[in-house]
């Protein structure tokens, strides 16, 4: 699990000289970031990343906007039922629709038959009323980007869930949580390994003696008995969410070894360039001279490292969940809504309580996508 | 070569000479068992057998000898994930396949005193151990007297799960002759003979004195020789319990040590580990016979196959790789598979549970304004008017059962109509009456406020790492929801199983979801947990069951007089020596039940099922489904056979 | 080179000391023991009456009521002087014994699953650095990455369900029934390669986008340097050219593979293993670290970062012997 996010990182030289094409008059009056971005743009795949990366995160800060419903509204008739279908016209006019559902039980295997109810039409728009919810604890609101027009309809464009919440709903709240943690994860994981790979790069000697034995120890313990182990001692009244922050943290502990290595290989060249030799002779400390003068001249590295990281955190929250050490209901994330998908009942009958999957693949790729363009833009000379 | 002439001589003889049952058959035996009588590595099934073998009725026809049996068990225990209940399992008495009651086993009968204080086994004469050692009174008495009055392995006094807490000191066995044992208990015990059919009688035939006797310091000098030898044993009292698998370890360990005897169908002879298979072959020496005469068991192997998790099982059954699982999950997909051809039977079973959940509230959690509440019956009653058991039912237990109390099911002579429907509307003002009287004082965000001011809010912690435990989170999601709209905060926190244990050992938790035992026949009184507090899965009084139980630690709480006091009469439904008695004592009981609420339920349980591959003959279409009743134990897997 | 040699061995045999204390103790953090977990197991089937008492004397019986240092040290004890690594509580055998029954197919679908890394992001990775945003980089970097996008598990129960509906026999274990416990044969062999392409499949899928990446990365940076051109000059193939120094220094990365390659591996195959249904360590592993049994938990953690800090002393040698421009410092 952890293994995903440290990945190859460590041996990874940067690629240099990249080769010059149309960009190359404006070159040298064009600020770095511009050239990074210039560069980043050949790599389309990237941009699509990108754009797939700043919409997931729009979505998730405004989930309760986007989300046509709350993620504990349910009804009781539209457990595991299938995605509606969305239909646009009525009688030639622009009018969108769904029709909703009636179901019977077969007798024997209990599983409920869904028959379309063509008869019903439930209308649907934009900006529409239902649950209200408050933004940011400012004010409440009822306003919906789109749902259902009476509020209460059953509106379910992936389905429904176990228990009948919709699950386009809940895959949209679970962003939050599967994308904020993650956050936290990476950038502490990164923060140690800068600190730790910059004083072993900078100092060497006993310093850096240790601090490879400390990433190698590190690198070959297992992180399964330890999240077993914290998933056990936490108190009762804890919150799941709480729970996880720790395990991600532990996570994030012994995430930190790629990045050290990169760090450390980078900091031993830069150590003998003169900007740095002239910081020190002016005195100033470790911890300073690391962030204040060596990190900026390979931010942009740094940034893809995190944006390589986080999918690494985004797997293994489901992978956790699916070993029972995760996020547990209540809490709404992605592995908690596959947890409930995670059987063969549920992958041959009702196969759209894998939606979350498909979110999950879909952000992966794209921080993957977008790293690798960041990786390739880092040094546009 | 004239030893050879000797046994084929001797097979001569008997062949024609051979034992009958009812006066005219002769026994048969598997093929696989002549070719060894044959070689004369084993002596013919008429001397294997007792003079008067149990005869077992097959349940639809006279089966064939033969083939492995394949089961699918998940993790790593093979007894507990499914292996005990059909190939383990032989106590003095076993249930009748409708459960009508307790019918002699490995007794071939037994006698009763009028005050239900003696009971006098008659053993089967010529009995043998899976190792063809007899089994006598002398191994019933070697249990007694060396191992549950052995004070080193019995430090705390005899103590077993069949013997009443009460007067367990003063119990006494007696040997009238090698097939021929009393028990003599020191208070009356009318229930005794239900005892024995279920797990907790299991002890009592269980201890092999020939071969247990070597570590045993009483009768081994030497012990300390194998004590030194033997991985993992500390002592003599260690060396016994792993060598016995009990008195005080896991009786399924038995699955770890090949050369223990046993009176099973069915004796391992492989154990689990770098594999994922373990193996099972038939016991030569079993004492039950069809009644045609054929020695049982039909199969002559079985394996056991070891699974992580349990879809991969599931799918296993479906290919027909496997031949049975214990508790199938996944009841659409296994219908599905029947309809598309896969080589599987459906059977069904009623669950023996008087409920699908019963939610306790732990009256002896640690913050004692909310234990105040909780033992506070308003409190109860408007929490179950607050749920809506229909929707319930609808959402979780897809539309099976209906609202119902933890109580006696409708077909049991101990059905208790008030306990069964009391306060089951879905009524929320009534809801709100209730727990007005509780709790009056409501907070900014509508929740109620308990008398020190603070928000009633409590943690309902809900196990759900087991398979069967699989729904519980959405009935616990569904209840936070329905008690919100009633002014009262539930924390959902779902957790493992493991560390659910932990928390009741540490009375660490302030509600919980568990099960409904205690349904079909008299069940009731074989499993009372939630009818009277005491026992162990009694769990809103988690604390005074230790207290009862003995334990040392800090959690445990004297129960009140009350309570002590309502414990003495659930003692006496267990003395009564006929079944009305017992019924009538016990009905007193669940009156009290009915008036104290302890639990609250939601539903009875809709029908179970239970694929099977389809070569697995005489397993029944319909049975009943509980750990009292044996589980599968109840459907004879002796009687099972594989067709060709 | 000898010292060098010397001074890696001892820190490496300190590094594996360091990890069995710090393993030790982490499985024994969680509260409750392995009676706590035999206990959950026979409640879970039913049984309704178990005594405190019994439950105490259990505790007795197992040693757990030592402290930690004592039972540490017992176990290292054992080990260093007859080899002995404990008691498997679960299995009550040897646990010495079933972790050596378990490493062999660990090895096998290790080390198949390294060679499936290789085959798949050496040429993709080659490729996509050739053809660097063509829409041949962008598909070939594509297939890569859908690998490790995709949740393990899932993958794994997908494949096996469709293996089931599609393939007329769910793929589950190493072995079909027949084969299980037979002896070696071809027959056996076939069957085994049959089973072990689902999980090389999933477990090479997750390592696969990394290394592409990797390689692209340092192909393109070989490509730009002076000899290349030098060497296009010179008239020499782009095929030749590309293949015989670029390709052969972007290589690195592949051999430190090796060195990441159990931990990462037995990582990943434990969800694997446990869907798939596996004989390979990692599902004992996850059992004894849940079930705490110790000593089965504690020795395969021993056994595994030994063989991990060796496989990083391999690789970190072979980097110095493959690529001169290494020195060792």
């Amino acid at each position: 699990m952890d293994t995903t996010l440290e990945q190859h990182e460590a041996v990874t030289p940067v690629p240099k000289n990249t080769a010059h094409t149309d960009t190359e008059v404006s070159v040298e009056f064009a600020s770095q970031w511009r050239l990074m971005w210039w560069k980043f743009r050949k790599h389309r795949l990237a941009v699509v990343g990108l754009i797939i990366v700043v919409t997931y995160y729009v979505v998730a800060l405004f989930a309760n906007f986007f989300a046509p419903q709350s993620p504990k509204t349910y009804i009781a008739e539209y457990v595991y039922s299938p995605p509606q279908q969305l239909h646009f016209f009525r009688d030639g006019r622009l009018a969108p629709y769904v029709h909703p559902y009636t179901y019977e039980r077969d007798p024997l295997s209990y599983k409920k038959i869904y028959k379309v109810d063509t008869e019903t039409f439930i209308p649907v728009g934009l900006f529409v009323h239902g649950d209200s919810y408050e933004v940011f604890g400012l004010f409440e609101t009822d306003i919906h980007l789109f749902g259902a027009k009476e509020h209460g309809q059953p509106f379910y464009l992936l389905g429904g869930d176990t228990i009948g919440r919709d699950l386009l709903s809940r895959t949209i709240f679970s962003a939050r949580i599967s994308l904020v943690v993650a956050w936290v994860g990476v950038s502490i994981s990164m923060t140690i390994g800068i600190i730790l790979g910059g004083l072993s790069g900078l100092l060497g000697g006993m310093v850096d003696n240790l601090i490879q034995r400390l990433i190698e120890i590190t690198m070959s313990i297992p992180t399964l008995p330890i999240i077993i182990a914290i998933a056990a001692l936490v108190p009762i009244d804890w919150s799941t969410l709480r729970v996880y922050t720790i395990i991600v943290l532990l996570l994030a502990i012994t995430g930190w070894t790629g990045l050290a290595r990169v760090v450390r290989s980078k900091f031993l060249v830069l150590r003998e360039e003169d900007f740095v030799l002239a910081a020190r002779l002016d005195g100033a400390r470790s911890i300073r001279l690391i962030f204040r003068h060596m990190l900026p001249s390979f931010y942009s590295h740094i940034i893809a490292s995190i944006t390589l990281g986080l999918p690494g955190m985004i797997l293994a929250e489901t992978a956790l969940s699916y070993l029972g050490f995760g996020l547990r209901p209540p809490a709404v994330s992605w592995g908690v809504q596959l947890q409930q998908a995670q059987q063969i009942n549920v992958i041959s009958n009702y196969p759209w309580m894998l939606a979350p999957a498909i979110a999950v693949i879909i952000i992966v790729l794209a921080f993957n996508f977008l790293g690798d363009g960041l990786r390739d833009a880092a040094d546009p000379y | 070569m004239r030893k050879l002439c000797l046994y084929l001589f001797a097979i001569l003889l008997l062949i024609p000479f051979g034992k009958t049952v009812n006066g005219q058959e002769t026994y048969h035996e598997s093929p696989m068992l002549t070719a060894l009588v044959e070689a004369g590595e084993l002596p013919p099934v008429g001397e294997r057998l007792p003079t008067n073998p149990r005869v077992v009725e097959p349940f639809k026809e006279v089966g064939e000898y033969g083939d492995a049996m394949r089961m699918g068990f998940v993790g790593n225990n093979p007894g507990w994930g499914g292996l005990w209940y059909v190939t383990g399992w032989e106590n003095l008495a076993s249930w009748a396949p409708d459960f009508s009651g307790a019918v002699p086993n490995i007794a071939e009968s037994w006698e009763v005193s009028d005050d239900v204080r003696e009971y006098t086994f008659h053993l089967r004469e010529g009995m043998k151990w899976s190792d063809g050692a007899p089994f006598t009174a002398d191994d019933i008495m070697f249990y007694i007297e060396d191992i549950l009055f052995n004070v080193e392995l019995s430090p705390a006094g005899p103590s077993a799960d069949w013997l009443p807490r009460e007067g367990a000191a003063e119990f006494r066995a007696e040997k009238i002759d090698d097939y021929t044992v009393k028990f003599i208990f020191a208070n009356p015990y009318g229930t005794f003979l239900y005892t024995l059919p279920q797990w907790n009688g299991r002890h009592i035939t269980w201890f092999p004195k020939h071969y247990l006797s070597q570590f045993h310091a009483d009768y081994n000098p030497n012990v300390a020789e194998l004590v030194a030898e033997t991985e993992g044993a500390e002592d003599w009292v260690s060396l016994f319990n792993i060598k016995a698998s009990g008195p005080t370890e896991d009786t399924n360990n038995y699955f770890n040590n090949l050369e223990r005897p046993l009176l099973f169908p069915w004796v391992p002879t492989s154990v689990l580990g770098g594999s994922t298979e373990m193996n099972m072959v038939r016991n030569p020496y079993y004492f039950k016979v069809d009644t045609e005469g054929n020695q049982l068991p039909y199969i002559d192997e079985v394996i056991g196959v070891s699974y992580q998790d349990d879809e991969a099982r599931n799918l296993a059954l479906a290919n027909g790789d496997i031949d049975y699982i214990k508790d199938a999950t996944g009841r659409e997909f296994f219908f599905d598979a029947l309809d598309s051809g896969a080589p599987l039977a459906m059977s069904f079973w009623n669950d023996e549970a008087g409920n699908t959940n019963s939610i306790h509230f732990n009256f002896n959690t640690q913050d004692a304004v909310l234990a105040g509440i909780f033992q506070d019956l308003n409190f109860r009653v408007g929490l179950s008017h607050a749920i809506n058991r229909e929707e319930i039912i609808e959402i979780v237990h897809q539309g099976q059962g209906i609202p119902a109390q933890v109580s006696p099911l409708e077909t049991s002579p101990l059905y208790n109509e008030r306990l069964a429907s009391q306060y089951l509307e879905f009524n929320i003002d009534l809801a709100n009456e209730y727990l007005d009287k509780v709790a009056p004082d409501r907070d900014s965000d509508g929740y109620r406020l308990r008398s020190d001011g603070e928000r009633l809010s409590f943690v309902l912690s809900v196990p759900n790492s087991e398979a069967w435990q699989a729904n519980w989170v959405s009935v616990g999601e569904l209840l936070v929801g329905y008690w919100e709209k009633v002014g009262v905060e539930a924390l959902l926190d779902a957790v493992s199983a493991d560390v659910m244990t932990e928390r009741r050992e540490q009375n660490n938790f302030e509600a919980t979801i568990f099960t409904g035992e205690g349904g079909a026949g008299l069940t009731p009184i074989l499993q009372p947990r939630y009818y009277v507090p005491g026992e162990y899965d009694s769990l809103f009084g988690v604390s005074w069951y230790y207290w009862w139980a003995g334990a040392q630690d800090a959690v445990t709480i004297e129960p009140p007089q009350d309570i002590k006091d309502l414990r003495v009469q659930f003692e006496q439904v267990g003395q009564q020596p006929t079944q009305e008695a017992q019924v009538a004592a016990m009905t007193e009981i669940l009156n009290v039940a009915a008036d104290k609420f302890w639990v609250i339920g939601i539903s009875r349980p809709g029908n179970g099922f239970q694929p099977y591959n389809i070569r697995i003959g005489n397993f029944p279409d319909q049975w009943i489904h509980g750990w009292g009743e044996g589980v599968e134990k109840i459907t004879y897997p002796e009687q099972w056979y594989l067709k060709q | 080179m000898l010292k060098y040699l010397a001074r890696r061995l001892i820190f490496m045999i300190l590094t594996v000391w360091i990890i069995t204390v710090i393993a030790f103790v982490v499985i024994q953090i969680p509260p409750g023991d392995y009676v706590t977990n035999m206990v959950t197991e026979m409640m879970s089937q039913g049984s309704d009456r178990i005594d405190p008492v019994v439950v105490d004397q259990l505790r007795d019986q197992y040693g757990l009521n030592d402290p930690v240092y004592v039972q540490y040290y017992k176990w290292m004890k054992n080990i260093v002087t007859e080899g002995n690594f404990g008691y498997s509580l679960t299995f009550r055998r040897d646990a010495r014994v079933l972790i050596i029954e378990r490493l062999p197919m660990t090895f096998l679908l290790t080390s198949s699953s390294v060679l499936f890394v290789w085959f798949v992001s050496l040429p993709i990775g080659v490729f996509s650095a050739v053809k660097q945003y063509s829409i041949w980089d962008y598909l070939a970097t594509f297939i890569g990455f859908i690998g490790v996008a995709t949740p393990n598990f899932l993958f794994a129960l997908i494949l096996m369900y469709l293996s089931y509906r599609y393939g007329g026999r769910a793929l589950i274990g190493l072995f079909s029934s027949e084969y299980v416990n037979a002896p070696w044969s071809w027959a056996r062999v076939a069957d085994l390669l049959k089973h072990m392409i689902i999980p090389v499949i999933i477990i090479g899928t997750s390592y696969t986008a990394g290394l592409i990446r990797t390689m692209r990365a340092n192909l393109l940076d070989e490509l730009k340097r002076p000899y290349v051109d030098a060497a296009r000059a010179k008239g020499l193939s782009e095929t030749r050219l590309i293949w015989k120094y670029p390709v052969r220094y972007a290589l690195n990365p592949f051999v430190s593979t090796i060195g990441w390659a159990l931990p990462g591996l037995v990582a990943g195959e434990v969800i694997v293993s446990i869907v798939l249904n596996l004989p390979t360590s990692g599902p004992v592993l996850f059992e004894a670290l849940k079930e705490q049994d110790m000593y089965v938990a504690a020795g395969f953690i021993l056994v595994l970062s030994t063989l991990t800090v060796i496989g990083t002393f391999i690789s970190d040698v072979l980097l110095v012997i493959l690529d001169p421009r290494i020195r060792l410092e």
